[in-house]
């Protein structure tokens, strides 16, 4: 095949966001941004797209983008790989409280086990994280320790 | 919002089918001897029971609490069946209480059972992203507490790893447990390392097994019961999920424990035997403290000290728990009530609590659930 044929048919393979109402990708599934919904009635801000506040039970919320950074508050190693996970074992999960209040966990990347810890500051970092049925690779926001 | 019952509802007769791997049975055969053993313990007819619960996670079939009833009788009562995951078993409890407390139904049947597979234990649909994100596996949950944990108070790696130790302790002397080698603290620290810090011997087996218990409401209970001495009276219940807010607002076990202290009138500093989800080893001192039994930050060194042993001054999990049981779902919820009622009659043998009086059950579910029941002699 020629480079061009190659470089046609890598084209050809879709991304797609893991969960397209917290993960809005950009730039070849490279870039990414969370979402997430604001309460207008008591103004707290959820991950993801919940139907009513769930503080408050307001219906009046609306779309928000999330920061992407935040603080490691608690985290572990998984050496098991459980059903589903289509990354390697061990891997670092982490859950990260960010600026807005919401707490995420995902994997942590580039980042050696012996830095991982509670405090650590991160941030966004967009990694494909397994296939789909129609061949479409899954873009997976996860969180790796922020330059200081 | 404090509910009351109507009147006292009391445990007449309570069952096990042991825990452990049966592969010849169903999970409809290690419900049935549990219904059984319970409805011989209480010296009940199964003509009698007047409405069942039977709770379960995994599917075998539709129905699974009728078809295993319909070999005692068909008796035309009505059959629900409960799913909360792993409270699944003691959220059928709950029901079949203020069934009875409201004066629904005089004599009912809670029951449960499972067959749950080897391996990690998930809980979102096959498809979930939870899975390609890596964050639906129970046992990294629990791993994660247990580090959020040390990191607060700085409790050691040990202080978990001696829940497993006293567990499996306590098991051998229990013939009905999956499991019932004893472990050493080594044993338990240089096993297989699970999801850091958790390791291999701190995470519950998975397991297979059944449990029954039937309840009736006291003033018609001379009617049914022939031995009164051994009622245990179920003074205060609890279910909540967890509640948007910071992690004491969100806590739904302490929410669970409130509404049972509150309905019962006892306080932490009356229960004389406990029971708790100890999926994960951390889900003992979390638990403990969440239900007020122990200062937040104290709990590791209670277990330490050795005081959560059967001679300790806050004995818990006295037969094994989650650990040395082992968790088929469905059945967990209610062997904790099996438990904590032969403790109370005094017939726990090896296992016997000096001081049982009063017995505090506490079942946790995914999803965020909490059940909590206190029992009095």
């Amino acid at each position: 095949m020629s480079e061009t044929d190659k470089e046609e048919e890598r084209k050809s393979v879709q991304r797609v966001s893991v969960t397209e109402t917290r993960l809005k990708i950009s730039g070849d599934g490279t870039r990414g941004v969370l979402l997430g919904k604001k309460c207008q009635d008591c103004g707290q801000t959820f991950f993801g797209a919940p139907q009513f506040c769930l503080k408050c039970t307001s219906a009046n919320l609306k779309p928000v983008e999330l920061t992407g950074e935040g603080v490691v508050t608690t985290y572990t190693i998984v050496r098991q790989a459980p059903p589903g996970w289509q990354g390697d074992v061990p891997y670092l999960l982490a859950t990260v409280r960010i600026p807005e209040g919401p707490h995420i966990a995902s994997e942590v990347v580039d980042c050696p086990e012996e830095d991982l810890k509670v405090g650590l500051a991160v941030e966004l970092t967009m990694r494909v994280g397994g296939t789909d049925k129609n061949g479409n690779e899954i873009v997976i926001y996860k969180w790796r320790p922020r330059p200081s | 919002m404090v509910m009351k019952p109507g009147r006292e509802v009391v445990i007449a007769g309570v069952g096990l089918h042991p825990f452990g791997r049966f592969p010849d049975k169903s999970a409809h055969d290690l419900a049935r001897t549990a219904v059984l053993e319970a409805l011989d313990d209480a010296k009940v007819g199964y003509k009698d029971i007047q409405a069942a619960y039977f709770g379960h996670v995994y599917y075998e079939g539709m129905s699974m609490g009728e078809i295993i009833l319909g070999q005692l009788g068909l008796t035309g009562i009505p059959v629900i069946n409960v799913e909360n995951a792993c409270s699944s078993g003691s959220t059928g409890l709950w029901l079949a209480f203020w069934a009875v407390a409201t004066g629904q139904f005089d004599i009912v049947l809670a029951f449960g059972a499972e067959k749950v597979p080897r391996g990690p234990v998930t809980t979102t649909s096959s498809d979930s992203p939870e899975r390609l994100i890596g964050a639906d596996f129970m046992m990294a949950s629990y791993a994660q507490m247990m580090r959020r944990y040390m990191s607060e108070y700085g409790a050691p790696a040990e202080a978990f790893a001696q829940v497993s130790v006293k567990a499996h302790k306590n098991a051998s002397m229990n013939p009905y447990a999956h499991h019932k080698k004893v472990f050493t603290l080594e044993d338990v620290l240089n096993s297989r390392m699970i999801s850091d810090p958790l390791t291999l011997f701190q995470c519950c087996p998975t397991s297979e097994g059944g449990s029954a218990a039937i309840i009736c409401a006291r003033e018609v209970a001379d009617k049914y019961i022939k031995d009164p001495d051994r009622l245990v009276t179920i003074i205060g219940t609890g279910l909540r999920t967890t509640k948007f807010g910071d992690s004491d607002e969100s806590d739904q076990i302490a929410a669970a424990g409130r509404e049972a202290y509150e309905m019962s009138g006892v306080g932490p500093e009356d229960v004389d035997v406990v029971q708790v989800h100890d999926a994960g080893t951390s889900g003992e001192l979390l638990g403990i403290e969440s239900l007020k039994l122990v200062d937040k930050g104290q709990a590791w060194k209670l277990e330490m000290s050795g005081d959560t042993e059967i001679d300790g001054r806050l004995p818990v999990n006295t037969d094994g728990g989650l650990q040395g049981m082992g968790h088929p779902f469905g059945a967990t919820g209610i062997r904790m009530i099996h438990e904590l009622v032969t403790q109370l009659r005094g017939e726990a043998g090896d296992r016997q609590v000096k001081k049982a009086n009063i017995g505090l059950a506490q079942c946790s579910g995914a999803g965020g659930i909490a059940t909590v029941f206190l029992l009095r002699k």
